[in-house]
């Protein structure tokens, strides 16, 4: 397998970095090159060699200055701060959550793990639109405890720098239960019970025997937590409310507003530099303890819970559903409010669906594009990114890590989206496909790295001493036990895939319209309730996918 | 040697994961297919424009459909995202930019975009018909086809009287009352520091300084902060001053209505024009001079909820709720690089 593998690497890994570097590269050609592109646009720059070097000085400057500046330093604390304080609060709801879904087996189980990605697949705008249609001043969250005689906490805490946490948690926190519970349920209890055995506490047994175990998972977890964060941007601004500004509100507005794209690379740089630093830093971490989670073996299956676990597991059922799916089913319901009947109230009914039936059936189209590219994109990041995880698992016997897959995810998604503009003009639908595909491998690639990681040698290598080639081990052995992980990583593409409305938008020359490029359309000319009915659409198209995958998942 | 051989009951599993295959191979097929489907020639007029105006909720389907009625000439609209992307891809591509006409510049854009010198000027008769003070560019290199006043809409059903004028808004009544857009992403953010520039002068910082506490939300796109302001979140939003006229044809409402500003508003003003090196200047002139036509203009109103810029065409009846007679200053920023980082400094400044 030895040199098979390491070709088999060596291409999965050129062809990573080619996806990677070719819209990056095209971006800083575009950035750097004389005129038209490189003036701030005040002054036009002739051809020519003086201009040129001239042109060239000025970018130089250009992208020294802003580096120093205090919007840059106070923006890049703001993003750092922001994003830390995020990922604490989401593994802290998540831990429990986490936990309670490794160990145990309760009704809601399965649809708990379903509706992870859910917040994922819906654009910023909604998730805005939901928190506020649930917390905001007239939501329907502060409306019952308004009736419940519990003063409201005003809708002003969500426009702080506390209420940006909050909502971040929200919408990340399942990544925390997915991830690290998958792992956590193969983890062996056998530490964890000798140290009970010794007389330590739970507690003291968990965090002696399974926390060490533990923690590259929940430390991955986290790493991809803080990077959503770090690079978010609509929900920053919204919810932020006037606390601070981040990196990437530079970069977006270098690129678009003011078409300095020197700035916009000199910004990205620091921005792509820090989250290196953070990702490299975890990323050490797991290698390290990627070691100890060879060889977990089988676990023992999930018991049901009883006594006050099975309250807890109540309990935080329900405070998921209130505050984690509450602001879903306040979107449920202004989708299905109609406005503008003779009468003037909103009432309830399909007007919102019905009117996006109407002539064109753009919800129709919509929906068809939407499965089609973004299923499309999916299905190939999924493969891409299992190709190289596996490939690196396999290849080299000793670290095995899919680090390549960290690049992406500490790249401006502004530049990256301006990078694919300038490399492959617009329209076509084949674009769309390699843009979404481009967002979505790099978190296959992570997920499966940890079940690659977590796979014992044993069962592969019974089947080579039994005359099976290593594909055939691969194939027989090694693949059905890393299947429900693959599944599951790659709902979550899909759930990405079919949420990003950036790629359809700047490549898709308007006229392959998908779900959210719908949605985007619809908040951008006043129709938000109907925006709300194809957000709906949305949910159902993605969770679809999770009880499919669900259903593959498990054991007979 | 020894093959190896599993045997392998059809468990529910391998079911599953069977129809999961024929399912992604049914999806793969099927886009493979429609891939290749890519319309247009390169014997179309191709039009760039932003993401809205080719939504089905924008002018440009009728447009096309009128104008191949009329002339047989077909249109291509191609949207470049929005209209910040739209100017971004205009700058990077250049002359190479495969287009012959680019519509939805605006004012605040209007310099960036001239100084490219990208685009050639037009002879359009219909530019007669638009009212002067629309005109950005005497040598008609870019042209209005429609404008709207920033305004500030106020929400009828809630308790605060709506403000008179824009130091009104920073009064203490109106604290955490008002959502406005980010200068730094959204061109209303623009319009609202074109305004205060115009309005205050040299003293725009210290006004923002005292608009700070009014201020709940600066979202980064109009849509956002429009969709707070609809669902309760503040009585104040800055739109444009056609926004009421949405809620009366749709929604059969007029809770939303427009606040007129004695001391004048900055105003948008989108603009049209054709690319220098366009190979059908010729064709593409015509179809600028249609899209002034009283009959183009007519799509204008309810598609971008503008003002068309064709002062003779008739206005829907939805326009009756949108106050007449609204003064429109000649606004502009004065350093449209570093005053916006500015304006948005000066509010989280106020706000630690």
């Amino acid at each position: 397998m030895k040199s098979g593998g390491r070709k088999l690497l060596l291409a999965m890994r050129f062809a990573a970095l080619a996806i990677i570097f070719l819209p990056l590269g095209s971006f800083v050609i575009s950035a750097l090159a004389p005129y038209p592109a490189n003036n701030a646009g005040l002054e036009p720059v002739g051809p020519g060699t003086g201009a040129a070097r001239g042109a060239f000085s000025m970018a130089f400057h250009a992208l020294l200055a802003p580096l120093a500046s205090s919007q840059t330093v106070s923006a890049l604390r703001f993003s750092l701060l922001q994003a830390a304080a995020s990922t604490l609060l989401a593994v802290i709801i998540g831990l429990p959550g986490a936990y309670f879904v490794a160990s145990y087996e309760f009704r809601g189980r399965k649809p708990f793990l379903s509706l992870a990605a859910v917040p994922f697949c819906l654009p910023p705008i909604l998730v805005i639109l939901a928190f506020i249609l649930y917390y905001g001043k007239n939501g329907l969250f502060s409306k019952a405890i308004g009736a419940a005689g519990i003063a409201g906490a005003g809708g002003g805490f969500l426009y702080s720098f506390w209420g940006l946490v909050t909502v971040h948690a929200f919408y990340n926190f399942p990544i925390i239960i997915q991830n690290v519970g998958s792992v956590w349920g193969k983890l062996p209890k056998s530490r964890e019970e000798a140290a009970r055995t010794m007389g330590a506490g739970p507690f003291r047994a968990f965090a002696a025997g399974s926390l060490p175990q533990l923690l590259p998972s929940l430390l991955q977890s986290a790493s991809l937590v803080f990077l959503f964060c770090f690079f978010s941007f609509t929900i920053v601004l919204v919810f932020g409310g006037l606390s601070g500004s981040t990196l990437e509100v530079g970069i977006y507005r270098a690129i678009r507003f003011t078409g300095n794209r020197q700035l916009a690379l000199a910004l990205a740089a620091v921005q792509t530099a820090i989250a290196l630093i953070a990702a490299g830093g975890f990323e050490s971490f797991s290698r390290k303890g990627a070691a100890v989670s060879k060889g977990f073996g089988a676990v023992a299956p999930r018991k049901r819970p009883k006594g006050a676990t099975r309250t807890a597991i109540a309990a935080y059922e329900l405070l998921t559903i209130v505050f984690f799916l509450g602001p879903l089913f306040a979107l449920v319901a202004e989708a299905f409010t109609v406005r503008g009947s003779m009468a003037g109230a909103a009432r309830f009914g399909f007007g919102n669906f019905t009117r996006l039936l109407g002539p064109g059936t753009p919800l129709v189209k919509a929906l068809l594009n939407s499965l089609s590219l973004s299923g499309l994109a999916a299905i190939l990041a999924t493969l891409f990114g299992a190709a190289l995880s596996a490939a690196e698992h396999y290849a080299r016997s000793g670290r095995r890590s899919t680090w390549i897959a960290l690049l992406p995810l500490a790249i401006s998604p502004a530049l990256v989206a301006a990078g694919l503009s300038a490399l492959f003009g617009s329209g076509g639908r084949a674009v769309i496909v390699i843009g979404q595909l481009s967002i979505a491998w790099p978190f296959v690639a992570r997920s499966m790295e940890a079940s690659f990681g977590a796979l014992e040698r044993g069962k592969n290598e019974a089947a080579r001493t039994l005359g099976a080639s290593p594909r055939q081990a691969f194939l027989l052995a090694d693949l059905p036990l890393v299947a429900p992980s693959l599944a599951s990583a790659g709902a979550f593409a899909f759930s990405m895939t079919m949420g990003d409305a950036n790629i359809p938008l700047l490549l898709g020359g308007g006229a392959t319209e998908t779900l959210p490029l719908l949605l985007y359309r619809l908040t951008s000319s006043y129709r938000f309730s109907e925006a709300c009915a194809v957000g709906i659409i949305l949910a159902i198209a993605t969770s679809v996918v999770f009880f499919v995958k669900e259903g593959t998942n498990e054991p007979s | 040697m020894p093959t190896l051989r599993f045997s392998r009951k059809r468990t529910s599993r391998v079911s599953s994961a069977i129809a999961a295959m024929h399912a992604a191979i049914l999806i793969i097929t099927f886009s493979a297919l429609t891939l290749g489907c890519q319309g247009g020639g390169a014997k179309n007029l191709t039009v760039w424009t932003y993401d809205s105006f080719v939504s089905e909720w924008g002018p440009s389907a009728k447009l096309a459909e009128l104008y191949a009625k009329k002339t047989g000439v077909a249109v291509e609209f191609v949207s470049k995202g929005d209209g910040g992307a739209l100017l971004a891809e205009l700058k990077n591509t250049g002359a190479k930019a495969e287009a012959d006409i680019v519509i939805g510049l605006d004012n605040n854009t209007a310099p960036l975009a001239l100084a490219t010198g990208l685009f050639a000027p037009a002879k359009l008769p219909n530019l007669a018909k638009v009212d002067k003070k629309l005109i950005v560019d005497e040598k008609n290199r870019l042209v209005p086809y429609d404008y709207g006043d920033f305004a500030f809409i106020w929400d009828s059903e809630s308790k605060i009287t709506p403000p008179a004028s824009l130091e009104d808004l920073t009064k203490p009544e109106y604290a955490k009352k008002v959502i406005i857009m980010d200068p730094r992403t959204s061109t209303p953010g623009l319009g609202l520091l074109a305004w205060t520039e115009a309005v205050y002068k040299d003293g725009w910082r210290d006004y923002w300084k005292r608009l700070a506490p009014s201020i709940l939300a600066m979202t980064p796109g109009w849509d956002t902060g429009y969709g707070l302001f609809t669902k309760g979140e503040a009585p104040l939003v800055l739109s444009y001053s056609t926004s009421p006229a949405y809620h009366k044809a749709y929604e059969n409402t007029e809770r939303y209505k427009t606040l007129a500003f004695a001391e004048g508003h900055s105003a948008q003003v989108e603009l049209a024009g054709i690319l220098a090196a366009s190979k059908r200047k010729k064709d593409a002139e015509k179809f600028l001079n249609f899209l002034l036509s009283e009959e183009a203009q007519a799509l204008v109103p309810e598609t971008q909820w503008m003002f068309p810029a064709n002062a003779e065409t008739t206005l829907p009846a939805s326009f009756s709720v949108v106050p007449k007679g609204i003064v429109t200053l000649s606004a502009s920023i004065a350093d449209p690089v570093g005053d916006p980082d500015a304006a948005a400094a000066i509010l989280s400044g106020s706000a630690r």
